[in-house]
């Protein structure tokens, strides 16, 4: 088109300097602004009890990944003529019916738990956000369609889908994660898509529409970081509903196989023998316990944090 | 001894970021079956009055911090909550702003109408729908009888707000309080409303107390005049003598900065700048930095002090600029360039 | 840049030339179709939000869109920007019917013409810098301007509305409305285009600060040689800002001419009983002049009424034949046309 209105816009500054040259704004000069991410992160700061959570989560996660190459055991290593034996100096968190280290398998279980957790979470919220937001923005007949698929995945008995699978392909750990992660993104994409419906008819999504971006854009850069607040607190939430899962599973015997252990496996064997051998389903349970309730809490800061309702009383 | 008088008011929200003073001692006086209107932008403190003498006020964050408003002898402020409960409804009633959300969309018509009717008096249903028609026949609303037993959807936005004017004037109150009542509808239904109110007024000799940003709607309706600003009065008196002798320079100003049908001219006049942020303490004059006249010096110390000039008319007397010279003089058609942000979030 | 699409529009009998005048919209209709009942298979009605509204808008000029809430005025000016497809009618703009190109050319002419909401607490990004908001519209008419360059373009559209440069790495929810407006207002400018539609730009704003944005954006109009259709509910504003006004009602023009005709000189009766509604910051006029004093709300654009359509609000008269005759928009006076129904015509 014609190039007229161009110097129309430039007709302040006479010879527009090069581009190459000293800016005139230098980047010291800029007034920083906050983000509303800086500013919930500011928030939940406050918060000390999701603080705390946070980081005794932390501290979990960094035992289980560095703790079993520190630890002097092998899990899967056996000593029959040792057998159960209760917390000691040596073995700190006692030993299992077969001899093995209790602290170690505690460890790599929580390894394959938070495993299952971040894999399906990040697999769930992957599908769920894209297909929610892509529904939720085309509207219409694409989302009539998308959604009442959506709809015959949820009336799916979930054991069964998770049994059909299972026997289709054989027993594989990878296989529960996509299971679960194929279960986990049917909430996360109506959410989503909720939240997109209500963010389209803001204005701020008409103007990129009348500035001409393209779909893949808006969805990209205009939809998806204004639902992110509700899904990352979403997301916090699934990852422990997630453990259970596999726990609930593994507890079937459809989820992880010894020798492999998870924590629901391990709270599986240690309730077996609860009554002689009360330290082998403390220990587990305990770890659970603990990191659902850390990351409920953390999920709950999360939410006061980022609803912009709460920055303003 | 007049109907409500409010001395030196004062109410704060006590937020995480710090303490907003929203209402910085605000004082009036109102005589029965007069009104009073209350003019300021957002933020100016004109509705946080009004919920604070409702007590209405959400506490936390929110608390009364000071002064009295004594209504027919008893102060409103430090009532308790029964007494406080037999007068709100009955002697001073509310009209909101908007017209769609403060009616309950799952309740007819007649039972929210009669709820405070049976709720004051007693009287018996019958006579409690029969009044309802009557207060809606009043405002306007053709086919009283029938339409009473609708629901809230059933109306239109204007037709609602009539409603919401029967509903507040049942109980024949000594005050009404409205909050913006026309602000959410269209100009032509405006006219209508507050026409209603009027009529309804002079009917029952209530005493308004009407909540606007809009000049011309005060020009119209009120018999005294309340200008707030940053949480403050700028200036208080009749409307005669406010629109006609405006003293303080944001009332000066304010008059010149509207478009209306009358003035015709190419260019408007602009007031720079942003209203303050009263989250942060404000030293002498609230408009002392957008405030078009010659700086005379720096503002310190408290508000200025109302000072009366005749006859009931008061005005904050700045000392920290000069305003002798007439408004058009001073202010400019100039876009002016932002230099203040308003207050980063942290 | 889009020059595939120059022969597009078609050669039609357009009472006015499409290719001489710069914005054309010839028998727009806008409507909503609100779907058949499940049960019953009966049709949930139609809302005619636009109902045949031919009008042109001459280059460099503000025309005012005055109206009430319903009378199509924000449908009208997203059926202009294409954001919503006209059900028939033409629309051209500079010679090229935009109603003719498809989804995905009009992505393309978009950059010609821009939008100015009325919130300007929902028209931007929050997660967005207004650096990054303005650079991403400059982008649709530059695409390869970066880093300084494009910080120094970003610069000078913030100059442009008043702003100080040093802002522009903040987000939206550190500005006020009257500074988030102007960065709206840098962000329609961004893609250099010939047309802004405004829609109510001022009325969520503070009484102090509209006049700021409203000379700004009269300034602007007249130093980029930009033209302007201004939307709003209030006449005064209207008055100040257009060169001509359009009064709508019920998804039709009633009035239009030049703004000092129509507002000095008012042909339709809904057009002074809509002045007469605006009260005046003067209380000795409030107190003695008389108003035209409509009946009732505005219909619903629902099953709007037949003939005249504003026969139910009528003042003055109700004549049955109202009902029956189709009033036209017809020139009455020398570039004042109103729609020629003799009962709602100033006896003058």
């Amino acid at each position: 088109m014609t190039d007229h209105s161009e110097t129309a816009v430039l007709a302040s500054e006479p010879a527009p300097p090069p581009a190459h040259s000293a800016s005139e704004i230098a980047e010291e000069e800029l007034v920083q602004g906050s983000s509303l991410w800086k500013d919930a992160w500011s928030r939940l700061k406050k918060n000390k009890l999701a603080v705390a959570s946070l980081v005794i989560f932390l501290l979990i996660v960094v035992a289980c990944v560095v703790g079993p190459w520190i630890v002097p055991y092998d899990g899967q290593e056996q000593d029959l003529f040792l057998g159960a034996t209760a917390p000691s100096a040596e073995h700190w968190f006692g030993t299992d019916t077969l001899g093995r280290d209790l602290l170690v398998r505690t460890l790599e279980g929580g390894r394959i738990s938070l495993m299952v957790g971040l894999v399906a979470t990040v697999v769930s919220l992957a599908i769920g956000v894209i297909y929610g937001a892509t529904a939720g923005y085309l509207g219409g007949k694409v989302d009539s369609t998308m959604m009442r698929f959506v709809d015959l995945l949820y009336a799916l008995p979930f054991t069964i889908f998770v049994i059909l699978l299972m026997v289709a392909f054989g027993r594989s750990m990878w296989l529960m994660f996509v299971a679960i992660g194929c279960v986990e993104w049917l909430s996360m994409a109506r959410i989503v898509r909720a939240g997109v419906m209500g963010l389209k008819k803001q204005e701020f999504v008409e103007a990129a529409v009348s500035l001409g971006y393209s779909h893949q854009r808006i969805i990209l850069r205009h939809l998806i970081p204004n639902v992110l607040g509700p899904v990352i607190v979403i997301a916090t939430l699934t990852v422990p509903a997630v453990m259970l899962l596999e726990a609930f599973l593994s507890f079937l015997g459809l989820g992880v196989q010894p020798p492999n252990a998870s924590w629901g496996v391990l709270i599986n064997e240690g309730q077996q023998n609860m009554e002689i051998f009360p330290w082998l389903l403390m220990f587990p349970a305990f770890f659970f316990a603990l990191t659902l309730f850390c990351l409920n809490f953390l999920g709950d800061g999360l939410r006061d944090a980022l609803d912009p309702k709460s920055a303003k009383d | 001894m007049p109907l409500l008088e409010v001395k030196d008011l004062k109410t704060s929200f006590y937020t995480r970021d710090g303490v907003v003073r929203a209402v910085d001692g605000v004082s009036f006086s109102l005589d029965k079956g007069e009104t009073l209107g209350i003019v300021g932008e957002s933020g100016s403190g004109k509705s946080v009055t009004c919920y604070s003498l409702m007590r209405l006020i959400p506490e936390p964050p929110g608390r009364i911090d000071g002064g009295t408003a004594m209504f027919d002898g008893r102060d409103l402020l430090t009532m308790g909550q029964r007494e406080l409960r037999k007068i709100r409804g009955k002697r001073i009633s509310m009209i909101f702003q908007d017209p769609m959300t403060s009616l309950n969309p799952y309740l007819r018509i007649s039972t929210q109408l009669t709820e405070a009717l049976r709720l004051h008096y007693d009287i018996d249903k019958k006579a409690a729908v029969n009044k309802a028609i009557a207060a809606l026949e009043e405002v306007g609303i053709p086919e009283a009888a029938k339409r009473v037993h609708n629901y809230p959807h059933e109306f239109s936005g204007g037709m609602r707000q009539r409603v919401m004017i029967a509903m507040a004037l049942i109980t024949e109150p000594d005050l009404l309080i409205a909050d913006e009542p026309t602000t959410a509808l269209d100009v032509t239904v405006q006219a209508q409303i507050m026409d209603i109110i009027k009529k309804r007024q002079e009917d029952l000799g209530t005493a308004v107390i009407l909540i606007t940003h809009d000049l011309g709607v005060v020009a119209g309706t009120c018999d005294k005049v309340n200008v707030m600003y940053g949480g403050r009065m700028m200036e208080s008196g009749t409307a005669e003598q406010v629109f006609y002798n405006a003293q303080h320079p944001y009332t000066r100003s304010l008059q010149k900065t509207i478009p209306s049908l009358q003035t015709k001219g190419e260019q408007l006049y602009t007031i720079p700048g942003l209203p303050p942020d009263v989250s942060k303490p404000i030293h002498g004059c609230a408009f002392y930095p957008r405030c078009p006249y010659p700086k005379t010096g720096l503002p310190e110390g408290n508000r200025p002090d109302l000072v009366e000039l005749n006859d009931g008319h008061c005005y904050a007397d700045c000392r920290f600029c000069d305003s002798s010279a007439p408004i058009e003089s001073v202010l400019s058609t100039d876009v002016p360039e932002e230099t203040e942000a308003a207050g980063a979030a942290e | 840049m889009s020059d595939q699409n120059e022969a597009v529009h078609h050669e039609a009998d357009v009472p006015v030339d499409p290719r001489r005048d710069f914005l054309v919209l010839d028998d727009v209709h806008t409507h909503f179709d609100l779907g058949t009942s499940f049960l019953t298979r009966e049709s949930k009605g139609v809302v005619k939000a636009v109902d045949g509204v031919t009008l042109t808008v001459k280059e460099g000029e503000i025309l005012g869109l005055v109206g009430e809430s319903g009378c199509g005025k924000s449908t009208l000016s997203r059926t202009i920007m294409q954001l919503i497809r006209p059900t028939s009618g033409r629309i051209f703009l500079e010679g090229k019917e935009l109603s003719a190109l498809s989804d995905k050319d009009i992505r393309h002419e978009r950059i010609n013409f821009q939008m100015i909401f009325q919130d300007p607490y929902a028209s931007l990004n929050p997660r967005m810098t207004v650096l990054d908001t303005l650079a991403e519209a400059i982008r649709t008419r530059h695409p390869n301007v970066k880093g300084a360059g494009m910080r120094e373009r970003v610069a000078d559209l913030l100059r442009t509305v008043g702003m100080n440069p040093n802002q522009m790495k903040r987000y939206p929810h550190e500005f006020s409305g009257g500074q988030r407006q102007r960065v709206a207002i840098a962000r329609a400018l961004a893609p250099e285009p010939k047309l802004i539609i405004a829609d109510e730009p001022v009325s969520a704003l503070d009484v102090s600060i509209q006049s700021q944005i409203l000379n700004l954006l009269k300034r602007l109009t007249r130093e980029m040689g930009l033209t302007m259709i201004f939307i709003s509910h209030d006449l005064s504003v209207v008055r100040y800002i257009a060169d001509r006004i359009a009064v709508m009602y019920l998804g039709r023009i009633l009035e239009l001419g030049e703004a000092s005709e129509v507002v000095d000189h008012p042909l339709h009766i809904y057009t002074r009983a809509l002045m007469s509604a605006i009260p005046a910051p003067d209380p000795r006029t409030e107190r003695t002049r008389s108003r035209i004093v409509l009946q009732g709300d505005p219909p619903s654009p629902l099953n709007p009424p037949q003939g005249c359509n504003f026969w139910p609000r009528s003042p003055v008269t109700h004549d049955e034949r109202m009902k029956h005759e189709e009033p036209v928009l017809t020139e009455l006076r020398p570039g004042h046309f109103a729609a020629n129904c003799p009962f709602c015509l100033n006896g003058a």
